[in-house]
């Protein structure tokens, strides 16, 4: 009955690992994009619990998604977006002086 | 009266717009300041309170109560104080923008009292912060304010699942009267990587201690304590999951003192206490936000005293000497950190102690003696009598008299003074008998591949307590 949700709960706990074992720092910052894509089809399939149809009222629907969970999510994916441009963006700059790609070997090059 | 402050803040997030003609860039921030600090003045003295709920729109809603109230307070003080420092430097009218936003943005999120509103302002918070941090293009800077952000998005990301779970069930965003296991440790422990809390928040140290003085002052007094806020908000609804905050508090307060002992940059100093301090406001989630309110008067108090200092180094600092108002300026937030009587310090660790459990009591005796021993490395400083007068005069003027307005307003009974007097002895005491053998300790937690590993374990770790526990 669940089985829509339990997906998405489990896309955004593989994001989460991909975010942890990954080394690269652009796989953690795609990681982390998979992660939220999760969150917000966690949140498209909480909405169609109530129903499938689209929420206005028609003679032919029965049952109708929920509006809520769709609208607040819409935030969510302008966040997640923001958050993508910008760290990718300053990636670039950490890039550029230490000329590399490992978070640990980025981490030695710049406490030095 | 909330849709009036609303509609206020508003405002300042329109005027924030000017900040990018260039003549009025450094006025409009400082303007905003002034007469924020006014209407949070006005709040907090004449116990301004109210609600404001959406229409029919499943549990969106505004409060302005107590807690508010103290962080409205908090982040007019400390907003003001950085912006008159920033005010002398030379920048970009970009930053003076950015710095003009931050003020509403953290407004409105000390309003907020619904879980999805607290998300989408902690977010905007983040993203003001980020590009704050990293404006000065130093590599150290940026790369510390990358770790901020991953740390900070996967916890958000949990957060935001939990509080997906806590609607398919309750079909509202209402703060919740009783939560299950797994949204409640999801919410937890999202929030508690941005609040600042020792092995959670390991990129604190790094990002407080690189930026220029002014944005730690700003960071450390106010950008973390959004997600306090968020916490306290939380924690009457929490059940026994509240268990996993004390927790953490009490651990959090005691290892940053101990990692705050050992170090020897000033500004390193202050990164470590932060995480002490923030421990100490969630040990007592009830009473949390007077604290909260305290610890952002004196750490931005202690932060812009960077800006006055010669030299960085505690070592080097011990042989210097320092004219007298510097002195004055330098001691002050020292002692009041440690709790010294009749200070906002005082006033604010005495409310905590009161409402902790006995074995909770001694770890945190523990951490404020820890505190003076740490801080007694600037307490001890030599002043000399010439008149030198401080680099920013205005700010130690604003921030010394909210360090002192409690006892203005309350009484102070002769047990405290004796106890604090006592954890300061004690505190001196220990100071001269560890004094040469501290070192700094291994930065191995702050990388950012053992932080994300520690923050699995920590996930786990906040199950089993709760699971434990219910």
């Amino acid at each position: 009955m669940y089985s829509l949700e339990a997906i998405m709960v489990a896309t955004t706990l593989i994001g989460f690992l991909g975010v942890v074992l990954r080394r690269n720092f652009l796989m953690k910052i795609i990681s982390l994009d998979v992660m939220s894509t999760g969150v917000i089809s966690f949140y498209v399939a909480i909405a169609s619990q109530t129903g499938d149809s689209p929420p206005i009222v028609t003679a032919m629907a029965v049952s109708y998604a929920h509006p809520v969970p769709q609208a607040v999510i819409v935030t969510a994916i302008v966040i997640g977006f923001a958050t993508l441009t910008l760290s990718l963006t300053y990636t670039m700059l950490v890039v550029k002086k230490t000329s590399t790609l490992d978070s640990r070997r980025v981490e030695e090059r710049v406490n030095w | 009266m909330v849709r009036i402050y609303v509609l206020f803040n508003l405002a300042l997030i329109v005027s924030s717009m000017l900040a990018f003609l260039n003549k009025f860039k450094k006025s409009i921030p400082l303007a905003a300041g002034f007469v924020n600090l006014v209407v949070a003045n006005v709040i907090y003295w004449s116990q301004l309170s109210g609600e404001a709920v959406l229409w029919n729109s499943f549990g969106v809603k505004l409060i302005l109560d107590n807690i508010s109230r103290d962080f409205l307070l908090m982040n007019s003080i400390v907003f003001l104080a950085s912006t008159i420092v920033a005010m002398k430097k030379e920048k970009p009218s970009v930053f003076f923008f950015l710095l003009a936003l931050f003020l509403p943005s953290c407004n409105l999120m000390f309003l907020s009292c619904d879980m999805f509103n607290i998300y989408v302002l902690l977010e905007l918070t983040t993203l003001v912060v980020f590009l704050l941090a990293s404006f000065g293009g130093k590599t150290n800077q940026v790369w510390s304010a990358l770790k901020y952000m991953v740390l900070g998005t996967a916890g958000m990301n949990l957060y935001l699942l939990g509080v997906g779970m806590i609607f398919a069930r309750s079909r509202t965003f209402e703060l919740p009267t009783l939560v299950d296991i797994i949204p409640a440790v999801l919410v937890i422990s999202g929030l508690l990587v941005k609040a600042g809390v020792f092995l959670f928040s390991m990129w604190l140290p790094d990002l407080h201690s690189s930026v220029e003085s002014e944005l730690s002052a700003l960071l450390s007094g106010v950008g973390i304590k959004t997600a306090v806020y968020a916490i306290l908000r939380f924690s009457p609804s929490l059940g026994k999951t509240v268990d996993v905050v004390v927790l953490f508090g009490v651990v959090s307060a005691i290892a940053g003192v101990v990692f705050a002992l050992n170090e020897r940059n000033y500004k390193r100093i202050l990164a470590y206490h932060t995480l002490s301090q923030v421990g100490f406001v969630l040990s007592a989630p009830a009473v949390g936000s007077f604290y909260a309110l305290a610890h952002g008067v004196f750490k931005s108090w202690l932060f812009l005293n960077a800006e006055e200092l010669p030299v960085k180094d505690s070592k080097k600092l011990s042989r210097e000497k320092l004219p007298f108002l510097v002195w004055l300026a330098v001691v002050l937030p020292c002692l009041t950190i440690c709790g010294l009587p009749f200070t906002i310090g005082a006033t604010a660790k005495h409310m905590v102690f009161s409402q902790l459990t006995s074995w909770q009591k001694i770890f945190m005796y523990g951490a404020a003696v820890g505190t003076v021993i740490s801080f007694s490395k600037f307490l001890f400083l030599r002043p000399t009598f010439e008149m030198t007068r401080p680099v920013n005069p205005l700010v130690h003027i604003l921030l010394g008299f909210y360090c002192f307005f409690p006892s203005l307003v309350l009484s102070v009974k002769r047990a405290e003074i004796f106890k604090s007097l006592i954890v300061f002895g004690v505190g001196a005491l220990i100071y001269f008998i560890l004094k040469n053998r501290m070192k700094p300790l291994p930065r191995r937690l702050e990388n950012l591949e053992d932080s994300l590993t520690i923050y699995v374990l920590l996930i786990a770790v906040c199950f089993l307590v709760v699971i434990v526990r219910g």
